[in-house]
């Protein structure tokens, strides 16, 4: 039995995550009323936040999940870093949200208000020329209808709310931002930083910059260091849209935030060539209800987008609403990670105190100008890193018992090093998304994915091992193992992007310069599936500045009467 | 080495002490600390739960802090038996238990607690030998299931709150302090 309610809004903003909370913020700062839906589960700051400063012997498994309860309802999940007991509550359940793999592809998906921003790792980097310029400077991919210039003023916008700690280096290829005073590195970091950037030119090494407040801002604390971001952070410190921009949404009194809310399609209205409106499946009753929005925000992250926007047919677009260009769901893009880690001697009467939400980071270096092209591959790739003193748990892989290993694990062990290397992915049609035959409990047609990385990504993975190993043997590193080079799975370092992308010419793009479907002027897509190329920096504040522009040309536009006309 | 093994190994050489943004990871296990009541181990019959806290205790000693015991380790391997260990895990660890006895008897002609100190030293010295320098057996055996109980015995020794507060120092909130003479902490953070 379908029942049908409707209710109208300005706005319709679909997903609660990164790009949806800036969408929402923006949306009902300008006066409109906006509705927000969200397919996982309502989520309340603080109260919700579980496990947020347990001790590990206040968790039921001291952090682990039951390999039988991950194998049974976490296949896909369980295999991310992150995931834990302590954090558990914040994934999908792959079971009852199944998708299908035509090759091994990981997606990493969050089931609740505040999505995978309550996940993060809180990397914020510009992108540059170098990037927006690489699809048309070697020819994989379309051109990015923008460039740096376009997008930098909505940088500065979004990271002074947002609240980004680092350190400005004036690198032409990692512009600088709105920063709050960096944290700081520790003794091994301070090392090898030196040593990169004297053995290596054109390397730096510079402190992560990181959506973790070092000063407070507007009412949010300074971070405390516990260290466990992803369990939620009831100060605020860390960005999230659960506790930063929805609740910036909610002060209008503009935003009505419904979760439970399966989006089914968007409804298009032949006669005036518009999105009128969008389907919703009750993700706990299975109610179909219908909510009519004047314009509509897709922010269900790269692969939920797609898969609605395929599910919207009509007679103008059997395959997918704005899909007139066949390019909606093609082009996927992952970033490929590298992992590494390597252990110095020395430094031993040093420590630190406080768990630094943080790492340290190397911009990117490979063909950033005529002196560092490669002739093996195009694009480049960026490091990640970190030094720590080994703890106790080096206890239980080494020899010794009794009196000897208790006196022996009551002092740090040697300082280590994890470094992993985050490399460009290219565009390519064959990467795809698509509907299956298959429907799942909601009546959605479940989505299948076909990706892999291209000879390009391999050949850079062998330079990025061999960047790794030269930078830790020129710091004085050893036990030096690096990650498997071949076999590597798209999806897994969440930065899923690609398949709606923007373009300058509506025939090979799905997006104008403004994240507005070339096809359907009311109907725009602001989370990853925006994106014309991946480059190797993290993507998020890149989605954050994109929705608010976004948000700022479509307002204007309507209240210009331009979207209707 | 894949990802995942790089970063299962990257957890375990951190151990609690975490700078890095993401690795928070603990190991293992559960169990309430052994203040807290009878414990009827699910697991373990009652000899088996009397070894396990007994070896667990001659790896993670009382000193001047508790050992394994009073942590609770032995409820911990208990719980890590019943929750996490798959069926053929649970397998090889109650026959590498066999094998232990087995050898105790062959060599000592006692039980590990009716051996003398000297005796229980040489025992685990061999068995340390074995598992950690000798070719691994592809049948479980006294010095895999030695292995087993020393991880274990371990990760729930530095989870507990008796191994996190009184052995090592917890690292307290509020401030990061990049570098700290080890001297003013004295101890490994937990």
């Amino acid at each position: 039995m379908i029942t049908l309610k409707r209710e109208s809004y300005d706005a319709i903003v679909i997903g609660s995550g990164m790009s949806g909370g800036w969408a929402a913020k923006e949306l009902c700062e300008k006066g409109l009323k906006t509705l927000v839906l969200e397919r996982g589960r309502g989520v309340e700051h603080g109260t919700d936040y579980i496990t947020e400063h347990k001790q590990p012997w206040e968790l039921p498994h001291r952090g682990q999940t039951p390999p039988a309860l991950a194998e049974r309802d976490y296949a896909v999940q369980k295999e991310v870093y992150l995931f834990d007991e302590s954090t558990r509550h914040f994934f999908i359940n792959d079971r009852l949200n199944p998708y299908k793999q035509k090759k091994p592809f990981s997606w990493i998906r969050g089931n609740q208000v505040g999505g995978r921003s309550l996940l993060w790792a809180r990397q914020c980097y510009r992108w540059s020329d170098l990037d927006f310029e690489a699809n048309a400077r070697d020819g994989h991919g379309v051109d990015w209808p923008i460039r740096y210039t376009d997008i930098a003023p909505w940088y500065d916008y979004v990271e002074s709310f947002v609240g980004i700690s680092g350190e400005a280096l004036g690198l032409p290829q990692l512009p600088d931002g709105k920063f709050q005073k960096p944290m700081e590195m520790n003794v091994v970091e301070r090392h090898l930083k030196g040593r990169i950037e004297n053995s290596f030119p054109g390397r730096r090494m510079t402190i992560g910059r990181c959506a973790v407040l070092t000063e407070e801002l507007n009412g949010r604390a300074p971070c405390h260091y516990c260290g466990e971001c992803e369990r939620g952070c009831s100060t605020r410190s860390y960005f999230s849209s659960l506790s930063v921009t929805l609740p910036a949404a909610m002060a209008t009194g503009n935003l009505t935030l419904r979760p439970h809310s399966n989006v089914h399609s968007i409804i298009y209205d032949e006669e005036r060539d518009r999105a009128t409106g969008v389907r919703v499946v009750d993700y706990e009753s299975k109610e179909v209800l219908e909510f009519d929005g004047q314009i509509i925000f897709m922010c269900a992250s790269c692969i939920g987008t797609t898969q609605i926007m395929m599910n919207s047919k009509s007679l103008r677009f059997p395959d997918g609403i704005a899909n007139s260009s066949g390019a909606l769901g093609h082009y996927l893009m992952d970033h490929h990670e590298l992992t590494s880690s390597a252990v110095i001697d020395g430094f031993e009467d040093d420590y630190y105190e406080g768990k630094r939400p943080n790492g340290v980071y190397i911009p990117r270096f490979r063909n950033v100008d005529e002196q560092s092209s490669r002739n093996d591959y195009v694009r480049g790739f960026g490091f990640q890193a970190g030094a720590f003193r080994m703890g106790w748990g080096r206890g239980a892989s080494e020899p010794g018992f009794g009196i000897d290993l208790k006196e022996k694990l009551r002092s740090p062990g040697p300082w280590a090093m994890w470094m992993s290397g985050f490399g460009e992915a290219l565009p390519v049609f064959e990467n795809q998304v698509s509907l299956s035959e298959e429907r799942d409990e909601w009546g959605l047609p479940i989505v299948e994915i076909d990706c892999a990385y291209t000879p390009n990504a391999y050949a850079m993975r062998e330079d990025i091992a061999v960047c790794i190993r030269e930078m830790y043997e020129a710091a004085g590193f050893h036990s030096i193992e690096i990650g498997d080079i071949p076999n590597v799975v798209p999806g897994i370092a969440i930065h899923e992007m690609g398949t709606a992308r923007m373009g300058r010419d509506p025939k090979t793009s799905v997006l104008n310069a403004f994240n507005q479907c070339h096809d359907v002027p009311n109907l725009f897509v602001t989370d990853g599936a925006c994106m014309t190329s991946s480059a190797c920096q993290n993507p998020s504040i890149t989605y954050m500045a994109l929705t608010a522009r976004a948000v700022d040309f479509a307002v204007t536009a309507m209240k210009r009467g331009d979207l209707y006309s | 080495m894949d990802r995942r093994d790089a970063l299962t190994k990257l957890t375990l050489l951190i151990g609690g002490a975490v700078s890095a943004p993401t690795f928070s990871a603990f190991i293992s296990g559960c169990a309430p600390p052994r203040s807290q009541g009878t414990y009827v181990p699910l697991s373990l019959d009652s000899n088996a739960f009397r070894l396990i806290g007994e070896l667990a205790e001659l790896i993670i000693p009382e000193t001047d802090t508790p050992g394994a015991l009073t942590a609770g380790v032995d409820r911990y391997i208990d719980s890590v038996l019943t929750d996490i260990f798959s069926e053929d895990r649970r397998s090889d660890f109650f026959l590498g238990m066999e094998d232990f006895s087995s050898r105790a008897h062959a060599s000592y002609g006692a039980d590990l607690r009716e051996m003398s100190p000297e005796q229980q030293r040489d025992f685990l010295v061999a068995l340390e030998y074995e598992a950690f320098r000798g070719i691994p057996s592809h049948v479980p055996n006294a010095a895999s299931f030695y292995r087993q109980v020393k991880e274990l015995t371990v990760t729930g020794y530095y989870t507990s709150e008796v191994g996190a507060t009184m052995e090592l120092h917890l690292m307290p909130y509020g401030k990061y302090r990049p570098i700290v003479p080890l001297e003013e902490i004295g101890r490994a953070w937990a």
